[in-house]
């Protein structure tokens, strides 16, 4: 490699000399006769090359050209050995001309974009890439342009492309940022609007009952508990669809939460239940850190534990496990009754919103719990899912990433 | 100006609640008489004593409901909290709204307490109750005089 190079700079050297001598005698056609071998290599290897090549001296002086560049600028063999370096600079890009040869002489080598000039006066841009030779003590350059018209071009589209993109992505942005401000103002009317009329049913048919008890009669009051229950039914439903779409809209930005504090807030929320139910709830302390948000895993967790205690045979005492596994980088929180169970059938089911397999008189509820720990988890970048076989009892799980990752 | 009166100024739209809070009122054998306004003008110009309201007597609480016609609950609120003397009238914020951002805006707003509206009425009335107990029994009045 290192003989090769030495070799083509005194090629190159010997190229000049006799370049010189020929521009001096003006006797350029004799020069090709007086080519040794290794030297016409070369000078055929310098005219047939598939980019444009220039020798010039620091002063701008061109030494010679290949073909390529004559044809790339629009001029004949003749002509070119009369033109300066800086005849061929678009005349606004001199001084970036200027910049470009200081670099070079100072870095022995330099690449640079600029804007060229042919014969007929139309510019383009090109790149140049130069490096200096030392030649009988003295540096010369030796350079390839590359048209680069193209390349702009594609840059200059893919420019007008992103901004079209980003135009776009802010305006969807708006639109979405729109949509979300109405979401919020229907949530809010939902709960202070769609909430008032059932006020008025659940006290109004409270009311019936208090105050007229005695001029109803048995099948009366019946129908006026009826409204009275299903005016709370209702109620409920809402705040859960609240609850649900205020999950959908606020932004969590997961830190690290302690599974056990929150379990044990859970454990307050529940406690009335609990006792109720005289439910047998046993948890594998200490239950490790995960990345989430805390209020969000209190939500999602006394969901899936108020399941736990309430999907049991009539009569049955609740048990439940909860235990934690830590796989390398994630945490997958287990919590397991010997309940009911769920068929196979149903596992994906239960999980979308309103989605219940048991009727309201044996097991109350709105169908929401489950879809608000989907959701809760989608929003913490996290999943969740269930092993159940009926009969047997279920196993729910939640898998987020551990504390650090 | 009328000082140690009784009335209890409930700022409600909606005539239901109206008529149920009146009735928790009843049930619960709370004597205080209740001024009812409308929309959250009315409040400003019975609170402020203007036209019609020249000869009202300033209550001791303040019910306020949030979402109320031309203004509303957090524009009164800030309003009274201006006001020389005024604004120290004890006010709870009586609303169907669970949002924090109506919760925090009230109490940014100077609220002294903020309650939901119960769906039942038997939770209502319980509500009236402890209301009765601390606002008006135990809880010590401030000296209030026109501004
Ligand atoms: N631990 C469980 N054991 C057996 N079935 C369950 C269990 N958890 C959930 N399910 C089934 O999945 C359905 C959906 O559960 P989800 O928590 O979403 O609603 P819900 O408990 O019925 O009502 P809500 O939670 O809104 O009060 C339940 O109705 C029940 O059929
Ligand atoms: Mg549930």
């Amino acid at each position: 490699m290192k003989d090769e190079e030495k070799s083509k700079e005194q090629i190159l050297k010997e190229l000049i000399d006799l370049r010189r001598t020929v521009v001096a005698d003006g006797a350029g056609d004799q020069l090709k006769r007086e080519h040794s071998t290794a030297e016409e290599k070369y000078y055929n290897l310098f005219q047939s090359a598939n980019d444009a090549i220039f020798i010039q001296d620091l002063n701008g002086t061109i030494i010679d050209v290949n073909n390529k560049l004559l044809a790339l600028f629009g001029y004949d063999r003749s002509e070119i050995m009369s033109v300066r370096m800086a005849d061929l600079v678009n005349a606004a890009e001199e001084s970036k001309y200027r910049t470009a040869l200081e670099s070079l002489v100072k870095d022995g080598a330099t690449v640079f974009e600029i804007l060229l000039r042919r014969k007929n006066g139309e510019s383009f841009p090109a790149e140049v890439s130069a490096s200096t030779f030392p030649v009988n003590g003295e540096k010369v350059v030796q350079g390839t342009v590359r048209n680069i018209s193209e390349r702009k071009r594609a840059e200059e589209e893919f420019r007008k492309y992103r901004k079209h993109l980003e135009a776009f992505v802010a305006q969807r942005t708006d639109q979405l940022e729109a949509a979300n401000k109405e979401l919020e103002s229907f949530a809010y009317s939902v709960s202070h609007d769609l909430r008032a009329p059932l006020r008025a049913m659940e006290g109004f048919a409270s009311a019936l009952l208090e105050d007229y008890a005695e001029k109803l009669d048995e099948t009366g009051r019946d129908y006026a508990n009826r409204v009275v229950s299903a005016a709370q039914h209702m109620d409920i439903l809402i705040q859960d669809l609240l609850a649900y779409s205020r999950l959908s809209r606020s932004a969590l930005k997961p830190n690290a939460v302690s599974l056990d504090s929150v379990l044990g807030e859970v454990m307050h929320q529940l406690s009335s239940d609990i006792q109720k139910r005289d439910a047998q709830i046993r948890v594998e302390r200490p239950l490790p850190e995960v990345m989430g948000d805390h209020a969000t895993l209190v939500q999602v967790l006394s969901n899936l534990l108020s399941n736990a205690i309430k999907f049991v045979e009539p009569g049955v005492k609740p048990k439940v496990n909860i235990r934690a596994e830590t796989l390398s980088n994630k945490v997958r929180l287990w919590v397991e009754d010997a309940g009911i169970g769920i068929p196979p059938e149903y596992h994906a089911r239960i999980f979308r919103i309103f989605e219940r397999l048991q009727g309201m008189e044996s097991y109350p509820g709105t169908g929401v719990g489950l879809a608000i720990v989907k959701k809760g988890l989608e929003r913490m970048g996290g999943i969740a899912g269930v092993d159940s076989v009926p009969g047997k009892g279920s196993k729910f799980w939640v898998e987020l990433r551990a504390k650090g990752f | 100006m009328t000082q140690n009166n009784h009335t209890v100024l409930l700022v409600e739209d909606d005539h239901n609640d109206v008529l149920l809070i009146k009735r928790a009122f009843q049930k619960v054998k709370i004597a205080n008489p209740i001024i009812v306004l409308n929309d959250g003008e009315q409040a400003i110009s019975y609170l402020a004593g203007r036209e019609p309201y020249i000869e009202r007597p300033l209550p001791v609480l303040i019910l306020l409901d949030l979402k109320l016609p031309r203004k509303s609950g957090h524009e009164v609120l800030e309003w009274l909290r201006q006001q020389q003397t005024l604004k120290r009238l004890p006010v709870v914020v009586l609303t169907a709204s669970s949002e924090s951002s109506d919760i925090n805006r009230a109490y940014d707003l100077g609220a002294n307490s903020y309650l939901v509206k119960p769906v039942t009425f038997g939770a209502l009335v319980e509500m009236v109750k402890t209301l009765n107990l601390y606002w008006m029994i135990l809880n010590k009045r401030a000296e209030v005089t026109n501004d």
